[in-house]
């Protein structure tokens, strides 16, 4: 079965360099807030110097604040070794959990520029299913997207993970603007058909419970 | 409790043995595993901080000699890299703990005791 | 879709688009004109000449028939006429041998014995006894049938030295054609005498009419001239002149083939009747269209036509079924290869990010471990000193920077992750490539050199692209090095107009055996590591920009890869479309 690769490869690099950019963008923000305090330490350090002391214990936020931003900066960068090496990946058996939740957490800038706020409902265990990471995150993030545009005034947007018979399902609830037929124009575009292909899934609305679901199979078919 | 640090990383490892020192833990630090091995034939250490990526001998390459010359001592491995095939080979090596940088102090030192104890 | 649209096989089209020309192995619709053509011909020739040739062998069949039966009832016909003439000849010369015609003279029993033989032969009109002067002795017919006599001496002179003679048709008052028979009998007693007749041509049409063996046979007389001596049916009555341009037959029977004012063909057949200036013609048109070759091609075309067509079908449609398979497989391959391709760029991402984060996590180490001392001395109400204080704030800053160098050329590359094409200086993404390598250098003591001009042209590409060849090339040199080894990249211009960048490494080399491979796909030294794919691909990478990759090497002293690109007023100097 020949895959439209052009397509998939397209819409990978996109994704990875949106995502990169994301991660190096976030990253960047945490090291200007430690450059920032690194700063104030040394106002405090240069003042006191000059004569003027000052009590140690007024450094404690200054340090709190950049332990906080390291703590940040690690589950940055771990997420970004996860996603790297997603890439690597052939179909392995994954938790449809964990990597929804890498692809909310790589994608929280996007999200919070747009207003959004995510509410998690997953299944209460894994939800396994057999695929190759990277392109699972690829289909998961251009479905978020749309979600987003689909979630009308209210900005709650719903994340829900179902384990089936069959498989499993993930389905974007509460997309009030659903059904005023625009978004769905354009929705599943070729990335998404070729993803869709390619990940043995089937992509399906609801317009009265205004949902978006997504439905995998156990296993990939090859 | 007596405890050598690891690591090229110069800021680091120092920084790292004063926190030590501050909560009474004896640290002495090196820069290359070549230097390790060296001050490890002439001293003893309870546990051994390891980073995996160094120049020179790399991270299990000085755990192998510094367990040929000392079996009891304890490896405990502190590194950037991360890598799930690291860990097994360290683990499979005798390692006790594999800690990823940055580290919460206090964790390293719940770590330094469990492999003292266990 | 139209119907053509529907039947159009799709590697047709595909044909057109050159993406892939540089990986593609056929052009689909040449194979398939020449399969199709090809076979069609080797196939079809065959039948058609088959086809025609046993046209050509019946149509000879047909007219070597048609002249054997003309020529059959050519002479036939021509013997029953002689015969004919002959009997005549000898009843004349019978009754010519009653004395009564010489010891009489009496004209009155002369004609009671030619009008008895008149009755009794039928076929005489006249009966005339002549003497030697070419005196009427006797007449039967009190009416001089032919005219005026005198008019026509030679006979006399024929029928004296040949003792018989036949006439030309003429026309009797009547209008009806008549012609004379006269014989030279010599008599027991007395002088010869000549007997003359004239007869109804009625008889001679009806004798050689039935000879006639189909429809469109036509048998007459005709006398040297040309003249029609009795009718015909296609060209005219007696008197006529035949149209046809016959050939002289000076005796017995021939047979010719020419073509009538329509261009019809024509067998004849010319039989000479000895005694008499007449000719036979039997004349047959050869149209081999009728005689049942029509039907023959009726049927055989009804046959051959569909039979033809089907084959002309099957040969396409096996030839199209074929070259789609091939161009299936060769699309496959063309799949697996972009597929690959991707993964190989997604590979080299992939492991770029993987080596950013193990460098940045020692400087998050470093910043941690700082200000937790600064917190645990802060809790331990201890004395920080300032230059303990900005010791740790200096630490800080230095990570902070060492983390945003780090994160800075992530941020770059993956910006150029979208294919765009735009001018691009070398020397500063060959340095932004090398910070990935940096720390891997630092621990292995690899020192790496790059030596830039001063001002350098910029060439037209893909920075994405650019970046992987680089990164592939110095990937393998790294790997190629011992600890402690050494790479040197310079950049120069070459001609005004080409750019080169040499990477240089003092590794293990590769041997010259390996050397001939080491751009084949799939071609690895690394053992399982490798897919040996990189090089491949990178070499395609820089033919699709418009360069060109090179490498020397010995074993045991080095390699050097030499990638150049054109340098043209910035235009596009890429191939593949």
């Amino acid at each position: 079965m020949s895959y439209n690769w052009e397509v998939i490869g397209q819409s990978g690099l996109q994704f990875y360099g949106k995502m990169s950019a994301s991660i190096s963008h976030e990253f960047k923000n945490v090291l200007a807030i430690i450059n920032e305090n690194a700063g104030l330490l040394e106002d405090f350090t240069l003042l006191a110097k000059k004569g003027r002391p000052f009590e140690l214990e007024r450094l404690n936020p200054v340090t709190e604040r950049v332990m906080k931003q390291v703590r940040r900066a690690d589950g940055i960068i771990k997420r970004m070794n996860t996603f790297a090496h997603s890439i690597d990946q052939s179909d392995t058996k994954i938790d449809l959990n964990e990597t929804l939740e890498l692809v909310v957490a790589l994608s929280e800038r996007f999200v919070a520029m747009r207003g959004v706020n995510i509410v998690k409902t997953f299944h209460p265990i894994p939800v396994m299913i057999t695929r190759r990471p990277f392109f699972l995150q690829n289909l998961i993030w251009l479905c978020l997207n749309f979600a987003m545009d689909a979630v009308g005034d209210e900005k709650t947007l719903g994340l829900v993970t179902e384990e089936t018979k069959e498989g499993a399902r993930v389905i974007f609830t509460n997309l009030k603007a659903l059904t005023s037929g625009s978004p769905m124009d354009t929705f599943p575009a070729e990335q998404e058909k070729a993803l869709l292909s390619l990940l043995n899934a089937q992509l399906a609305t609801d317009l009265e419970a205004v949902e978006l679901i997504i439905t995998f199979a156990r296993d990939i078919r090859r | 409790m007596k405890v050598l640090l690891v690591d090229d990383e110069y800021e680091m490892v120092t920084t790292l043995a004063e926190r030590l020192h501050l909560r009474a833990i004896d640290a002495d630090f090196v820069f290359s595993g070549k230097d390790a091995v060296t001050l490890i034939m002439e001293e003893m250490y309870d546990v051994v901080v390891l980073d995996m990526k160094m120049p020179g001998m790399s991270g299990l390459e000085t755990m192998e000699q510094i367990q040929e010359i000392r079996p009891k001592t304890k490896i405990i491995f502190l590194t950037g890299h991360g890598s799930v095939a690291d860990c097994e080979a360290s683990k499979k090596h005798g390692a006790c703990s594999y800690l990823l940088k940055p580290v919460d102090i206090e964790v390293l030192i719940e770590k330094m005791c469990e492999a003292l104890t266990g | 879709m139209s119907l053509i649209d529907k039947i159009k096989p799709k590697f047709w089209a595909e044909s057109k688009s050159t993406d892939d020309s540089h990986i593609t192995l056929f052009d689909y619709a040449g194979i398939w004109k020449y399969a199709a053509i090809g076979i069609s011909a080797i196939v079809i020739l065959p039948l058609i000449s088959l086809l025609l040739l046993y046209h050509y062998e019946h149509k000879e069949n047909l007219r070597n028939e048609l002249i054997r039966q003309v020529s059959c009832c050519s002479s036939n016909a021509g013997r029953s006429v002689a015969a004919f003439f002959s009997d005549r000849k000898t009843a004349l010369c019978f009754i010519a041998q009653d004395n009564r015609f010489t010891d009489a003279l009496d004209k009155k029993s002369i004609v009671e014995i030619l009008d008895r033989f008149k009755i009794a032969s039928g076929a005489f009109a006249d009966l005339e006894v002549i003497d030697l002067n070419n005196e009427t002795r006797a007449r039967l017919n009190p009416k001089d049938l032919q005219g005026k006599r005198s008019a026509n001496e030679g006979w006399l002179k024929e029928v004296n030295e040949k003792g018989a003679y036949v006439s030309d048709m003429f026309r009797d008052p009547d209008g009806d054609p008549h012609f004379l028979i006269a014989i030279r009998c010599k008599r027991s007693s007395g002088d010869p005498i000549i007997l003359r007749a004239a007869m109804n041509a009625e008889t001679l049409n009806i004798l050689t009419r039935a000879f006639e063996f189909s429809s469109d046979v036509d048998t007459f007389l005709i006398n040297q001239e040309g003249i029609l001596q009795t009718s015909s049916h296609s060209y005219g009555n007696t008197f006529g002149k035949i149209p046809l341009s016959l050939i002289p037959v000076s005796r017995g029977f021939k047979v010719q083939e020419l073509e009538d004012r329509s261009g019809q063909p024509l067998i004849i057949a010319s039989a000479i009747i000895e005694g008499t200036p007449f000719r036979l013609m039997t004349v047959a048109p050869f149209d081999y269209r009728v005689d049942g070759m029509s039907y023959l091609s009726k049927g055989f075309l009804l046959l051959f036509i569909p039979g033809i067509l089907g084959v002309l079908i099957i040969v396409i449609g096996i030839v199209t079924s074929l070259v789609s398979r091939i161009y299936e497989a060769d699309r496959t391959r063309v799949a697996v290869l972009h597929n690959i391709q991707y993964t190989n760029k997604m590979a080299s991402i992939g492991r770029l990010a993987a080596g950013v984060a193990h460098e940045i996590n020692n400087p998050l180490a470093i910043i941690n471990e700082k200000l937790g001392l600064l917190k645990d001395l802060i809790g331990l109400k201890k004395d920080v000193s300032h230059s303990k204080l900005l010791n740790i704030v200096e630490s800080m800053l230095s990570s902070v920077n060492r983390c945003s160098t780090v994160t800075h050329s992530l941020l770059g590359f993956a910006k150029h992750i979208d294919v765009r094409f735009e001018a691009v200086h070398i020397g500063p993404v060959i340095q932004e490539v090398l910070v990935f390598f940096k720390k891997e250098c630092e621990y292995r003591n690899i020192k790496v050199e790059l030596v830039t001009p001063e001002s350098l042209p910029s060439i037209e590409c893909d920075l994405g692209q650019i970046e992987q060849v680089f990164f592939n090339i110095i990937n393998n040199a790294i790997a190629a090095v011992d600890n402690g080894g050494k790479i040197e990249i310079e950049l120069s211009t070459v001609e005004p107009e080409m750019l080169s960048i040499r990477i240089r490494d003092d590794g293990c080399g590769i041997s010259a055996e390996n050397l001939r491979h080491i751009f084949d796909p799939f071609f690895s030294t690394k053992g399982e590591k490798g897919s040996g794919l990189g090089l491949s691909i990178t070499y395609g990478i820089v033919q699709k920009l418009g360069g060109n990759l090179d490498v020397k090497s010995k074993k045991g002293e080095g390699t050097t890869f030499i990638v150049s690109f054109p340098v043209k007023n910035g235009e596009i100097q890429h191939r593949g479309g």
